[in-house]
C-alpha cells in the first residue's frame, strides 16, 4: 500500500479516535451533578476541533468546571486522552488572571512555608467563623469548607533533628518527595513512611531541592510557574536517580503530574527519571513480591478497612499495589469501595463557586461510606482525605501510615537487616 | 504478580468468564482498556433471534444446530448448551440481575423504534412480550420526558399502532428535571437517570405517572430506560409507586440498563476475590513453545503479570480486539491468527443493507476455544466474545449471547483442565 495513506491515527491526544459514544460523559463526576458543565466529551474533543479553527470557541467557564479527574480517559473505550485535551486547551486559550485566592491555593508551598511559622494563629484563624466569612467574601474561598490545617513544624525540619543522623547506617537508600502536605500540614505521614522503609532495611534521603508538584498551579492557572517549579524538581530527581535512588512519594496525585502531567500538559522531560518515579505502595509491594523484603503485622492489629479509589490512583492504574499490600495484612477485614470521585480534587472544592457542585460530586461515595462503616478509609490521595473525613465519621489514612501501624517493626527489622 | 487465569477484556463475555473462575476458587485478574459494549445494550440477551436464511427463530436451541460449523455455537454440544445457558443464568441471579426468558423458546423485545425483536433473556422492567399476537390486545400510554433527545417517539408511535396496538403519547413536564433542561443537550437517558436515584425526584416522578395514568384507560405505561443509575433496585420503588404496570424501553446509547449490568457483574467479581485493572491496556505477550507465559500491560510498566491460561475478550472492531488497516486484519495483542479474506475487496458489500463480510471475522480457534497462532494452537490461549470468527451478530441476533455463552463455556473448560 502507498506511503501516501495515513495508516494509524497521528491526532494530539488521540482526539481523532473519538467515536462521540458519550461513555465519558456518563462517567464525568461534575456532569452529572450540574447542567452547566457540557461534560468531556463536549468540553474536550468536540469542543476541540472548533478551537483548532478558532480561540473564540474557547469557553473559560466551562471548561474551568474540569476537576482534570481523568475518570472519562479511564472509561474511554478508544484512548481519547479526554482530560488531557481540555487541560492543554486551559493552558493555551485562558486569558484569565489568577485571582489573588488562585494564587494563595496554588502556590501550596510558599504559603505553607509561610503558614507553619504561624501555626497555631493561622489553624485558629482558618477555623473561626469571622475569619471563614472574611475569606469567603473577600476572595472567594468556601466558608462552610475547613482549610487543611498546618503542623508548627516542617516534615523537612522534624526529619533533619530526628532521622536523618540514622540514615546513614542503611547502604539501600531512596529518595523521598514528600510533597506540600506532609511538609505543612501532616508529617506525620512522612514519618510513618520512614518508619516503614527504615524497617525494611531502606535509608531515606531528601532531594537537593524539592518544590511543589505544581498541580495546583496547573488547575489554578499559573501553568508557567509550574513548569519551573517541575525543572526544579526534576533536576533533583536526576541528581538522586544518578547516585542510584529511586524517587519515592506517597501522594498519588503527586505522583502522576511527575509521570504524566509534566510532559504531557508543562513538556518537561522526564525521561531520565520517570522509570524510578514511584508511589511508595508499588516500590515496597514490588520488593515484597520479588521476596526481597518480608513484613511481618502485628497480631492485635485488627481493623475494617474500605479503600477509596483516587482518581488519580486509578488513572494511573496502580490501585493494585495498594490494596494488595493492605490486603497482606492477616488482621484487616478489607472492604473495596464503588470506585467514585470524592468531590475535593485538589483545591477546587475550597472555591466558593464550586461548593455545591463538590458537595453533590461526593454524596454518593460518603453515603456508602457510612453504610460500610469501616474503621478506617484507606485513600493514597491527601485531598481525598480532607474531604471524606469533614463529611462522613470514617478516618482517613495514606495506606503507608496503615501499614507502618500494623508493621511489627522489630520482627521486620530483623527479617530484613 | 502471578494470577491462575488473566482475562483481557471486561466486558460481558469477560465478566462471566472472570466470575465463573472466582467462584470456583481461582485467583483472576481482569485487564480492561476501557468501557465496554454493554453501554449499548438493548435490555436483552440474544441467545439466536434469526437463522442463517435470516428467518425468525422460535427454538435457539434447535436453530442452532442448523448453524454452520463456523459459528461458535457449534464448538459446543447441545447438553453443554443448555449447561452453560443454565449456568449464565445463574450467575446472573448471583450478581443481582433478574432476568424473565428461556433457552427453550425465544420471546420478543420491544425496540426503541416500536418493532419487536426475538430474544432469549429480559432484563426486569424492561419491555417484553411472549407472542407477537399478544401485542395488538394493549392499550399503551408512551410517556418521556419532555425534550428527551434519546428516544424515537414518532417511529415508537407509529410502529406500534402499525402493529395494532392503541397507543397514547405524553410528555412528562415534571419539575424534578427542569434543573437538567437548563442546558438544552443534558435531557438524555444516563442524565436523568441519575436524578431518578434521589427518593424525593422519584416519588415526584411516580406521582406525575399516576396522575396520568389515573385520568387514560391504559393498561401499561412505557418509559424509556430512565430507570435503573444507582444500586437499589429503582425499577422496583418506581413500580411500587405507581399503581398501573410500567415496562421500560432501550433508548439510544449510552445504555442505563446496560451500565447497571457492567456495574453489577463488576462488583461481583470483585466480591468474589477478582482482580479488575480498569482502564489499563494489555500491549504484548510473552510466547514460548506454543504457550503465553506473562503479559504487559501499558500502566504497570515494569510487572510481568503471569498465568497459567489466558483468555481474550477484547472484542471487535468497535473495542479494538481486532484491528483493519489498508492492508490486513489483525488482533494487536499476541497476532492471533485471524479469518477473513484476503482480497480487501470482498470484505464488505457495497450495498449497506446487504450482510456485510468483514462482520464475520475475527480470531481463528479450535473445538475447545483455544487461538491459533502461526497455523499453530496456542496450548493456553483461549478466545470468547465478539472477537471470535463465524458470526454476524447484526444479522443472527446473538451478540451478547455468544458474548455470554462462550465467557462461560470457556471458564468451565479451564476449570475441568
Amino acid at each position: 500500500m502507498g506511503d501516501e495513506l495515513q495508516l494509524s491515527n497521528i491526532s494530539t491526544n488521540e482526539l481523532e479516535q473519538c467515536l462521540k459514544c458519550t461513555i465519558c460523559t456518563a462517567y464525568c463526576p461534575v456532569a452529572a451533578v450540574t447542567p452547566f458543565y457540557p461534560g468531556p466529551k463536549h468540553a474536550g474533543p468536540d469542543g476541540e476541533r472548533y478551537r483548532i479553527k478558532d480561540a473564540k470557541y474557547f469557553d473559560e467557564k466551562a471548561l474551568k468546571m474540569c476537576l482534570n479527574c481523568k475518570r472519562c480517559e479511564v472509561a474511554c473505550p478508544e484512548g481519547v486522552k479526554i482530560g488531557d485535551i481540555i487541560q492543554a486547551a486551559r493552558i493555551k486559550y485562558s486569558t484569565h488572571r489568577p485571582s489573588l485566592r488562585d494564587w494563595t491555593m496554588g502556590n501550596t508551598d510558599l504559603v505553607g512555608s509561610i503558614a507553619t511559622r504561624v501555626a497555631p494563629i493561622v489553624n485558629m484563624s482558618l477555623k473561626l467563623k469571622p475569619a471563614k466569612a472574611v475569606m469567603d467574601m473577600m476572595i472567594g474561598l468556601d466558608k462552610t469548607k475547613t482549610m487543611p490545617s498546618y503542623s508548627s513544624q516542617r516534615f523537612e525540619t522534624w526529619f533533619k533533628k530526628h532521622a536523618l543522623p540514622q540514615q546513614s547506617k542503611y547502604t539501600k537508600k531512596v529518595s523521598y518527595f514528600h510533597g506540600c502536605y506532609v511538609n505543612y500540614n501532616f508529617p506525620k505521614l512522612g514519618q510513618d513512611f520512614v518508619k516503614l522503609m527504615n524497617a525494611i532495611g531502606y535509608g531515606v534521603s531528601l532531594l537537593d531541592k524539592e518544590k511543589c508538584c505544581g498541580v495546583a498551579l496547573i488547575a489554578n492557572g499559573m501553568s508557567s510557574q509550574a513548569k519551573r517549579q517541575g525543572e526544579v524538581n526534576i533536576k533533583s530527581m536526576t541528581e538522586s536517580v544518578s547516585k542510584g535512588m529511586p524517587v519515592l512519594t506517597t501522594s498519588s496525585t503527586c505522583t502522576f503530574t511527575m509521570r504524566e502531567e509534566y510532559p504531557h500538559l508543562l513538556q518537561i522531560n522526564n525521561d531520565k527519571v520517570k522509570d524510578s518515579l514511584s508511589l511508595a505502595t508499588r516500590f515496597i509491594y514490588q520488593l515484597v513480591e520479588s521476596g526481597k523484603v518480608n513484613l511481618v503485622f502485628r497480631k492485635d492489629y485488627k481493623k475494617r478497612i474500605a479503600y477509596h479509589s483516587a482518581c488519580h490512583m486509578e488513572r494511573l492504574g496502580w490501585i493494585i499495589y495498594s490494596t494488595s499490600l493492605l490486603k497482606m495484612i492477616p488482621g484487616v477485614d478489607f472492604v473495596m469501595l464503588d470506585s467514585m470521585c470524592c468531590g475535593q480534587a485538589g483545591t477546587y472544592a475550597f472555591k466558593k463557586e464550586n461548593h455545591d457542585v463538590a458537595s453533590a460530586i461526593g454524596s454518593p461515595l460518603f453515603k456508602l461510606i457510612e453504610e460500610v462503616h469501616p474503621d478506617l478509609v484507606a485513600t493514597d490521595c491527601e485531598t481525598c482525605k480532607w474531604q471524606i473525613e469533614m463529611s462522613t465519621s470514617a478516618p482517613v489514612e495514606n495506606p503507608i501510615s496503615i501499614l507502618a501501624d500494623a508493621l511489627d517493626v522489630e520482627a521486620t527489622k530483623a527479617l530484613n537487616s | 504478580m502471578k494470577f491462575d487465569t488473566i482475562i483481557i477484556g471486561g466486558g460481558l463475555s469477560g465478566l462471566c468468564c472472570g466470575i465463573s473462575l472466582a467462584q470456583a476458587g481461582k485467583k483472576v485478574a481482569i485487564a480492561a482498556t476501557g468501557q465496554s459494549s454493554l453501554h449499548f445494550f438493548s435490555g436483552s440477551f440474544d441467545m439466536l433471534g434469526y437463522d442463517i436464511q435470516e428467518k425468525e427463530v422460535e427454538h435457539p436451541l434447535e436453530a442452532i444446530a442448523q448453524l454452520p460449523d463456523s459459528h461458535p455455537y457449534r464448538k459446543l454440544d447441545n447438553e453443554t448448551l443448555i449447561e452453560t445457558a443454565t449456568a449464565f443464568s445463574q450467575l446472573l441471579a448471583g450478581a443481582g440481575i433478574n432476568v424473565k426468558g428461556s433457552y427453550m423458546a425465544n420471546h420478543y423485545r420491544l425496540t426503541p423504534t416500536g418493532l419487536l425483536e426475538p430474544t432469549w433473556l429480559t432484563l426486569e422492567g424492561m419491555a417484553m412480550i411472549d407472542s407477537a399476537g399478544q401485542l395488538k390486545t394493549h392499550k399503551v400510554l408512551l410517556a418521556y420526558p419532555k425534550e428527551f433527545m434519546d428516544l424515537p417517539v414518532d417511529f415508537m408511535e407509529a410502529n406500534l399502532k402499525q402493529q395494532g396496538v392503541e397507543v397514547m403519547v405524553k410528555e412528562l413536564e415534571d419539575q424534578v428535571f427542569s434543573f437538567r433542561r437548563k442546558s438544552p443537550s443534558e435531557m438524555r437517558a444516563t442524565n436523568l437517570a441519575k436524578v431518578l436515584i434521589d427518593e424525593n425526584a422519584m416519588s415526584s416522578f411516580a406521582q406525575e405517572l399516576n396522575n396520568l395514568g389515573k385520568d387514560n384507560n391504559v393498561d401499561t405505561i412505557l418509559l424509556p430506560n430512565i430507570i435503573g443509575w444507582g444500586t437499589s433496585d429503582e425499577f422496583k420503588t418506581l413500580q411500587s409507586k405507581v399503581s398501573k404496570p410500567i415496562r421500560m424501553v432501550a433508548t439510544l446509547p449510552p445504555s442505563v440498563c446496560g451500565i447497571s449490568v457492567q456495574a453489577k457483574l463488576k462488583q461481583r467479581f470483585e466480591k468474589l476475590g477478582g482482580t479488575f485493572l480498569i482502564g489499563d491496556r494489555v500491549i504484548k505477550g510473552n510466547i514460548q513453545y506454543n504457550r503465553v507465559t506473562d503479559v504487559s500491560t501499558e500502566k504497570l510498566t515494569d510487572e510481568i503479570l503471569q498465568a497459567n491460561e489466558f483468555v481474550v475478550a477484547s472484542g471487535s472492531f468497535r473495542s479494538q480486539g481486532i484491528i483493519a488497516n489498508y492492508e490486513r486484519v489483525y488482533e494487536p495483542i499476541f497476532d492471533l491468527d485471524i479469518d477473513y479474506t484476503s482480497q480487501r475487496e470482498s470484505w464488505y458489500d457495497a450495498n449497506v443493507f446487504a450482510a456485510q463480510p468483514y462482520m464475520q471475522f475475527g480470531v481463528k480457534t479450535d473445538g475447545s476455544f483455544r487461538a491459533y497462532k502461526n497455523g499453530v494452537v496456542l496450548e493456553n490461549v483461549y478466545a470468547v466474545g465478539s472477537i471470535l470468527s463465524g458470526n454476524n451478530s447484526i444479522r443472527l441476533a446473538d451478540g451478547t449471547g455468544v458474548d455470554a455463552v462462550t465467557g462461560t463455556a470457556v471458564a468451565n473448560i479451564i476449570l475441568k483442565k
